[in-house]
Protein backbone atom coordinates (compact mmCIF):
# COMPACT_ATOMS: atom_id res chain seq x y z
CA UNK A 1 0.00 0.00 0.00
CA UNK A 2 1.35 3.38 -0.62
CA UNK A 3 0.81 5.51 2.35
CA UNK A 4 1.47 9.29 1.70
CA UNK A 5 1.65 12.22 4.35
CA UNK A 6 -0.80 15.09 3.46
CA UNK A 7 -1.36 18.37 5.91
CA UNK A 8 -4.92 19.91 6.17
CA UNK A 9 -6.02 21.29 2.77
CA UNK A 10 -4.00 19.60 0.98
CA UNK A 11 -4.58 16.86 -1.66
CA UNK A 12 -4.15 13.61 -3.71
CA UNK A 13 -4.73 12.74 -7.35
CA UNK A 14 -6.09 9.36 -8.47
CA UNK A 15 -5.94 9.11 -11.67
CA UNK A 16 -6.73 11.47 -14.19
CA UNK A 17 -10.92 12.28 -12.12
CA UNK A 18 -10.38 11.62 -8.87
CA UNK A 19 -8.84 14.01 -6.29
CA UNK A 20 -8.91 13.55 -2.36
CA UNK A 21 -8.75 16.81 -0.24
CA UNK A 22 -7.85 16.40 3.56
CA UNK A 23 -10.59 18.78 4.93
CA UNK A 24 -10.43 19.09 8.64
CA UNK A 25 -8.53 16.46 11.73
CA UNK A 26 -11.05 16.29 14.81
CA UNK A 27 -11.43 13.81 17.58
CA UNK A 28 -8.84 11.13 16.18
CA UNK A 29 -10.60 11.36 13.13
CA UNK A 30 -10.07 12.65 9.30
CA UNK A 31 -12.83 14.89 6.83
CA UNK A 32 -11.47 13.79 3.48
CA UNK A 33 -13.54 15.72 0.32
CA UNK A 34 -13.61 13.70 -2.47
CA UNK A 35 -14.47 15.09 -6.39
CA UNK A 36 -14.62 12.25 -8.56
CA UNK A 37 -17.11 11.71 -11.53
CA UNK A 38 -21.04 11.53 -10.82
CA UNK A 39 -20.92 7.41 -12.09
CA UNK A 40 -18.20 6.71 -10.09
CA UNK A 41 -19.60 4.90 -6.82
CA UNK A 42 -18.03 6.03 -3.47
CA UNK A 43 -18.74 4.74 0.07
CA UNK A 44 -17.42 4.45 3.29
CA UNK A 45 -16.29 0.56 3.58
CA UNK A 46 -18.75 -0.27 6.42
CA UNK A 47 -21.41 0.26 4.15
CA UNK A 48 -19.77 -2.01 1.67
CA UNK A 49 -19.72 -4.33 4.76
CA UNK A 50 -23.11 -4.18 5.93
CA UNK A 51 -24.69 -4.22 2.09
CA UNK A 52 -22.53 -7.55 1.50
CA UNK A 53 -23.66 -8.96 5.18
CA UNK A 54 -27.62 -8.16 4.09
CA UNK A 55 -27.52 -9.90 0.71
CA UNK A 56 -26.11 -12.37 2.52
CA UNK A 57 -28.94 -12.58 5.02
CA UNK A 58 -31.88 -12.42 3.03
CA UNK A 59 -34.28 -15.39 3.50
CA UNK A 60 -37.69 -16.37 1.66
CA UNK A 61 -39.01 -16.26 5.34
CA UNK A 62 -42.21 -16.68 4.50
CA UNK A 63 -41.66 -20.19 3.59
CA UNK A 64 -41.13 -20.30 7.46
CA UNK A 65 -37.86 -22.37 6.83
CA UNK A 66 -35.32 -20.57 8.71
CA UNK A 67 -37.23 -19.48 11.23
CA UNK A 68 -37.69 -23.30 12.43
CA UNK A 69 -34.23 -23.78 12.03
CA UNK A 70 -33.35 -20.90 14.07
CA UNK A 71 -36.33 -22.42 16.71
CA UNK A 72 -34.72 -25.84 16.94
CA UNK A 73 -31.30 -24.46 17.36
CA UNK A 74 -32.54 -21.97 20.44
CA UNK A 75 -34.46 -25.46 22.16
CA UNK A 76 -30.92 -27.12 21.69
CA UNK A 77 -29.03 -24.42 23.75
CA UNK B 1 -39.84 -5.93 22.27
CA UNK B 2 -42.19 -5.73 19.40
CA UNK B 3 -44.54 -8.28 20.13
CA UNK B 4 -47.27 -7.35 17.01
CA UNK B 5 -47.45 -7.73 13.34
CA UNK B 6 -46.92 -3.77 12.26
CA UNK B 7 -45.61 -2.19 8.75
CA UNK B 8 -42.73 -0.62 9.24
CA UNK B 9 -41.51 1.85 6.81
CA UNK B 10 -37.34 1.87 5.97
CA UNK B 11 -37.29 5.95 4.43
CA UNK B 12 -33.43 4.99 3.51
CA UNK B 13 -34.12 1.13 2.72
CA UNK B 14 -32.28 -1.49 3.80
CA UNK B 15 -28.46 -1.36 2.59
CA UNK B 16 -27.82 -3.82 -0.49
CA UNK B 17 -31.02 -4.30 -1.45
CA UNK B 18 -31.18 -1.69 -3.82
CA UNK B 19 -28.93 -4.64 -6.04
CA UNK B 20 -31.61 -6.72 -5.93
CA UNK B 21 -34.83 -4.41 -6.38
CA UNK B 22 -34.66 -0.34 -6.00
CA UNK B 23 -37.21 1.48 -3.75
CA UNK B 24 -37.74 -1.58 -1.01
CA UNK B 25 -38.67 0.60 1.75
CA UNK B 26 -41.82 -0.88 3.63
CA UNK B 27 -41.69 -3.92 5.47
CA UNK B 28 -43.79 -6.13 7.68
CA UNK B 29 -42.74 -7.22 10.89
CA UNK B 30 -43.75 -10.75 11.87
CA UNK B 31 -43.59 -11.59 15.64
CA UNK B 32 -43.15 -15.32 16.00
CA UNK B 33 -46.05 -17.47 17.05
CA UNK B 34 -44.06 -17.82 20.77
CA UNK B 35 -44.86 -15.20 22.63
CA UNK B 36 -41.13 -15.90 24.59
CA UNK B 37 -39.49 -16.06 21.36
CA UNK B 38 -36.82 -13.33 20.79
CA UNK B 39 -37.12 -13.65 16.93
CA UNK B 40 -39.16 -12.60 14.29
CA UNK B 41 -38.93 -11.99 10.17
CA UNK B 42 -39.33 -9.16 8.40
CA UNK B 43 -40.76 -9.18 5.08
CA UNK B 44 -40.69 -6.75 1.77
CA UNK B 45 -44.26 -5.48 1.00
CA UNK B 46 -43.26 -4.79 -2.31
CA UNK B 47 -41.64 -8.59 -3.19
CA UNK B 48 -42.53 -10.70 -0.23
CA UNK B 49 -39.00 -12.93 -1.41
CA UNK B 50 -37.20 -10.45 0.01
CA UNK B 51 -36.62 -11.21 3.69
CA UNK B 52 -35.14 -11.28 6.82
CA UNK B 53 -35.20 -13.52 9.90
CA UNK B 54 -34.31 -10.96 12.98
CA UNK B 55 -33.52 -11.22 16.59
CA UNK B 56 -34.07 -9.00 19.66
CA UNK B 57 -30.86 -8.73 21.53
CA UNK B 58 -32.87 -7.46 24.57
CA UNK B 59 -32.70 -10.50 26.93
CA UNK B 60 -29.76 -12.90 25.64
CA UNK B 61 -27.31 -9.33 25.50
CA UNK B 62 -28.82 -7.72 28.27
CA UNK B 63 -25.57 -5.62 27.94
CA UNK B 64 -25.95 -4.70 24.11
CA UNK B 65 -28.33 -2.44 24.20
CA UNK B 66 -28.10 -1.03 27.95
CA UNK B 67 -24.92 0.13 26.36
CA UNK B 68 -25.84 1.22 23.43
CA UNK B 69 -25.49 5.00 22.55
CA UNK B 70 -27.17 6.24 19.46
CA UNK B 71 -26.42 9.84 18.10
CA UNK B 72 -29.44 12.23 17.65
CA UNK B 73 -27.89 12.94 14.01
CA UNK B 74 -27.99 9.27 13.29
CA UNK B 75 -31.54 8.87 13.63
CA UNK B 76 -32.85 12.01 12.71
CA UNK B 77 -34.23 10.31 9.47
CA UNK B 78 -36.66 7.79 11.42
CA UNK B 79 -37.27 11.00 13.63
CA UNK B 80 -36.51 9.37 17.39
CA UNK B 81 -36.82 12.32 19.68
CA UNK B 82 -34.84 11.36 23.79
CA UNK B 83 -38.62 10.19 24.70
CA UNK B 84 -39.53 8.06 21.67
CA UNK B 85 -40.08 4.76 22.96
CA UNK B 86 -37.83 2.54 20.05
CA UNK B 87 -37.13 -1.44 19.57
CA UNK B 88 -33.68 -2.80 19.13
CA UNK B 89 -32.86 -5.93 16.36
CA UNK B 90 -30.74 -7.44 15.08
CA UNK B 91 -30.20 -8.83 11.32
CA UNK B 92 -29.37 -12.96 11.66
CA UNK B 93 -27.88 -14.80 8.87
CA UNK B 94 -28.63 -18.37 9.52
CA UNK B 95 -26.44 -20.76 8.06
CA UNK B 96 -28.78 -23.50 7.00
CA UNK B 97 -26.11 -26.06 6.96
CA UNK B 98 -25.32 -25.78 10.54
CA UNK B 99 -27.73 -23.52 12.30
CA UNK B 100 -25.82 -23.55 15.81
CA UNK B 101 -22.97 -21.10 13.17
CA UNK B 102 -25.55 -18.80 12.67
CA UNK B 103 -24.68 -14.83 13.30
CA UNK B 104 -26.45 -12.26 13.74
CA UNK B 105 -25.13 -8.67 12.63
CA UNK B 106 -24.60 -7.24 15.48
CA UNK B 107 -22.30 -4.51 14.54
CA UNK B 108 -25.22 -2.51 12.18
CA UNK B 109 -28.16 -2.63 14.72
CA UNK B 110 -32.03 -1.92 13.43
CA UNK B 111 -33.36 0.75 15.63
CA UNK B 112 -37.52 1.32 15.28
CA UNK B 113 -39.19 4.54 16.44
CA UNK B 114 -42.53 2.63 18.20
CA UNK B 115 -44.26 5.78 17.79
CA UNK B 116 -44.14 6.22 13.95
CA UNK B 117 -43.63 2.52 12.92
CA UNK B 118 -40.44 3.73 11.15
CA UNK B 119 -36.83 1.88 10.36
CA UNK B 120 -33.52 2.02 10.26
CA UNK B 121 -30.16 0.26 9.96
CA UNK B 122 -27.47 1.93 11.78
CA UNK B 123 -24.08 1.30 9.94
CA UNK B 124 -21.58 1.79 12.29
CA UNK B 125 -17.70 1.60 12.30
CA UNK B 126 -17.27 0.37 15.34
CA UNK B 127 -19.25 -1.16 18.61
CA UNK B 128 -17.14 -2.44 20.83
CA UNK B 129 -16.18 -6.15 20.38
CA UNK B 130 -19.91 -6.69 18.41
CA UNK B 131 -19.12 -7.39 15.25
CA UNK B 132 -20.90 -8.09 11.65
CA UNK B 133 -20.97 -11.50 12.24
CA UNK B 134 -21.69 -12.64 16.16
CA UNK B 135 -22.13 -15.80 17.10
CA UNK B 136 -25.72 -15.58 19.05
CA UNK B 137 -25.54 -19.49 20.17
CA UNK B 138 -22.53 -20.74 21.70
CA UNK B 139 -20.45 -24.02 20.23
CA UNK B 140 -22.83 -27.44 21.67
CA UNK B 141 -20.68 -29.12 24.15
CA UNK B 142 -18.57 -31.93 22.94
CA UNK B 143 -19.85 -35.47 23.62
CA UNK B 144 -18.23 -36.57 27.18
CA UNK B 145 -16.95 -33.10 28.26
CA UNK B 146 -17.01 -31.44 31.39
CA UNK B 147 -19.28 -28.27 31.57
Amino acid sequence: MLVLFRKVEQKIKIGDDITLTVVSLAGGGVRIGIDAPREMKVMRMELLETQKQNIESIEDVDDGKALELLKVAVLKR
Amino acid sequence: MLKERRIIKFPQGIPGLDSIQENLHTFMFIPDEDPNSSIASLISIENSKIGFVIFSPEIMFKEYCANMEVKREEVATIQVEATTPIDIWVIVTVNHADVLKSTANMKDPIIINLDKNLGLQLVRDDVAHYTIKHPIFLEEPKEGEWN
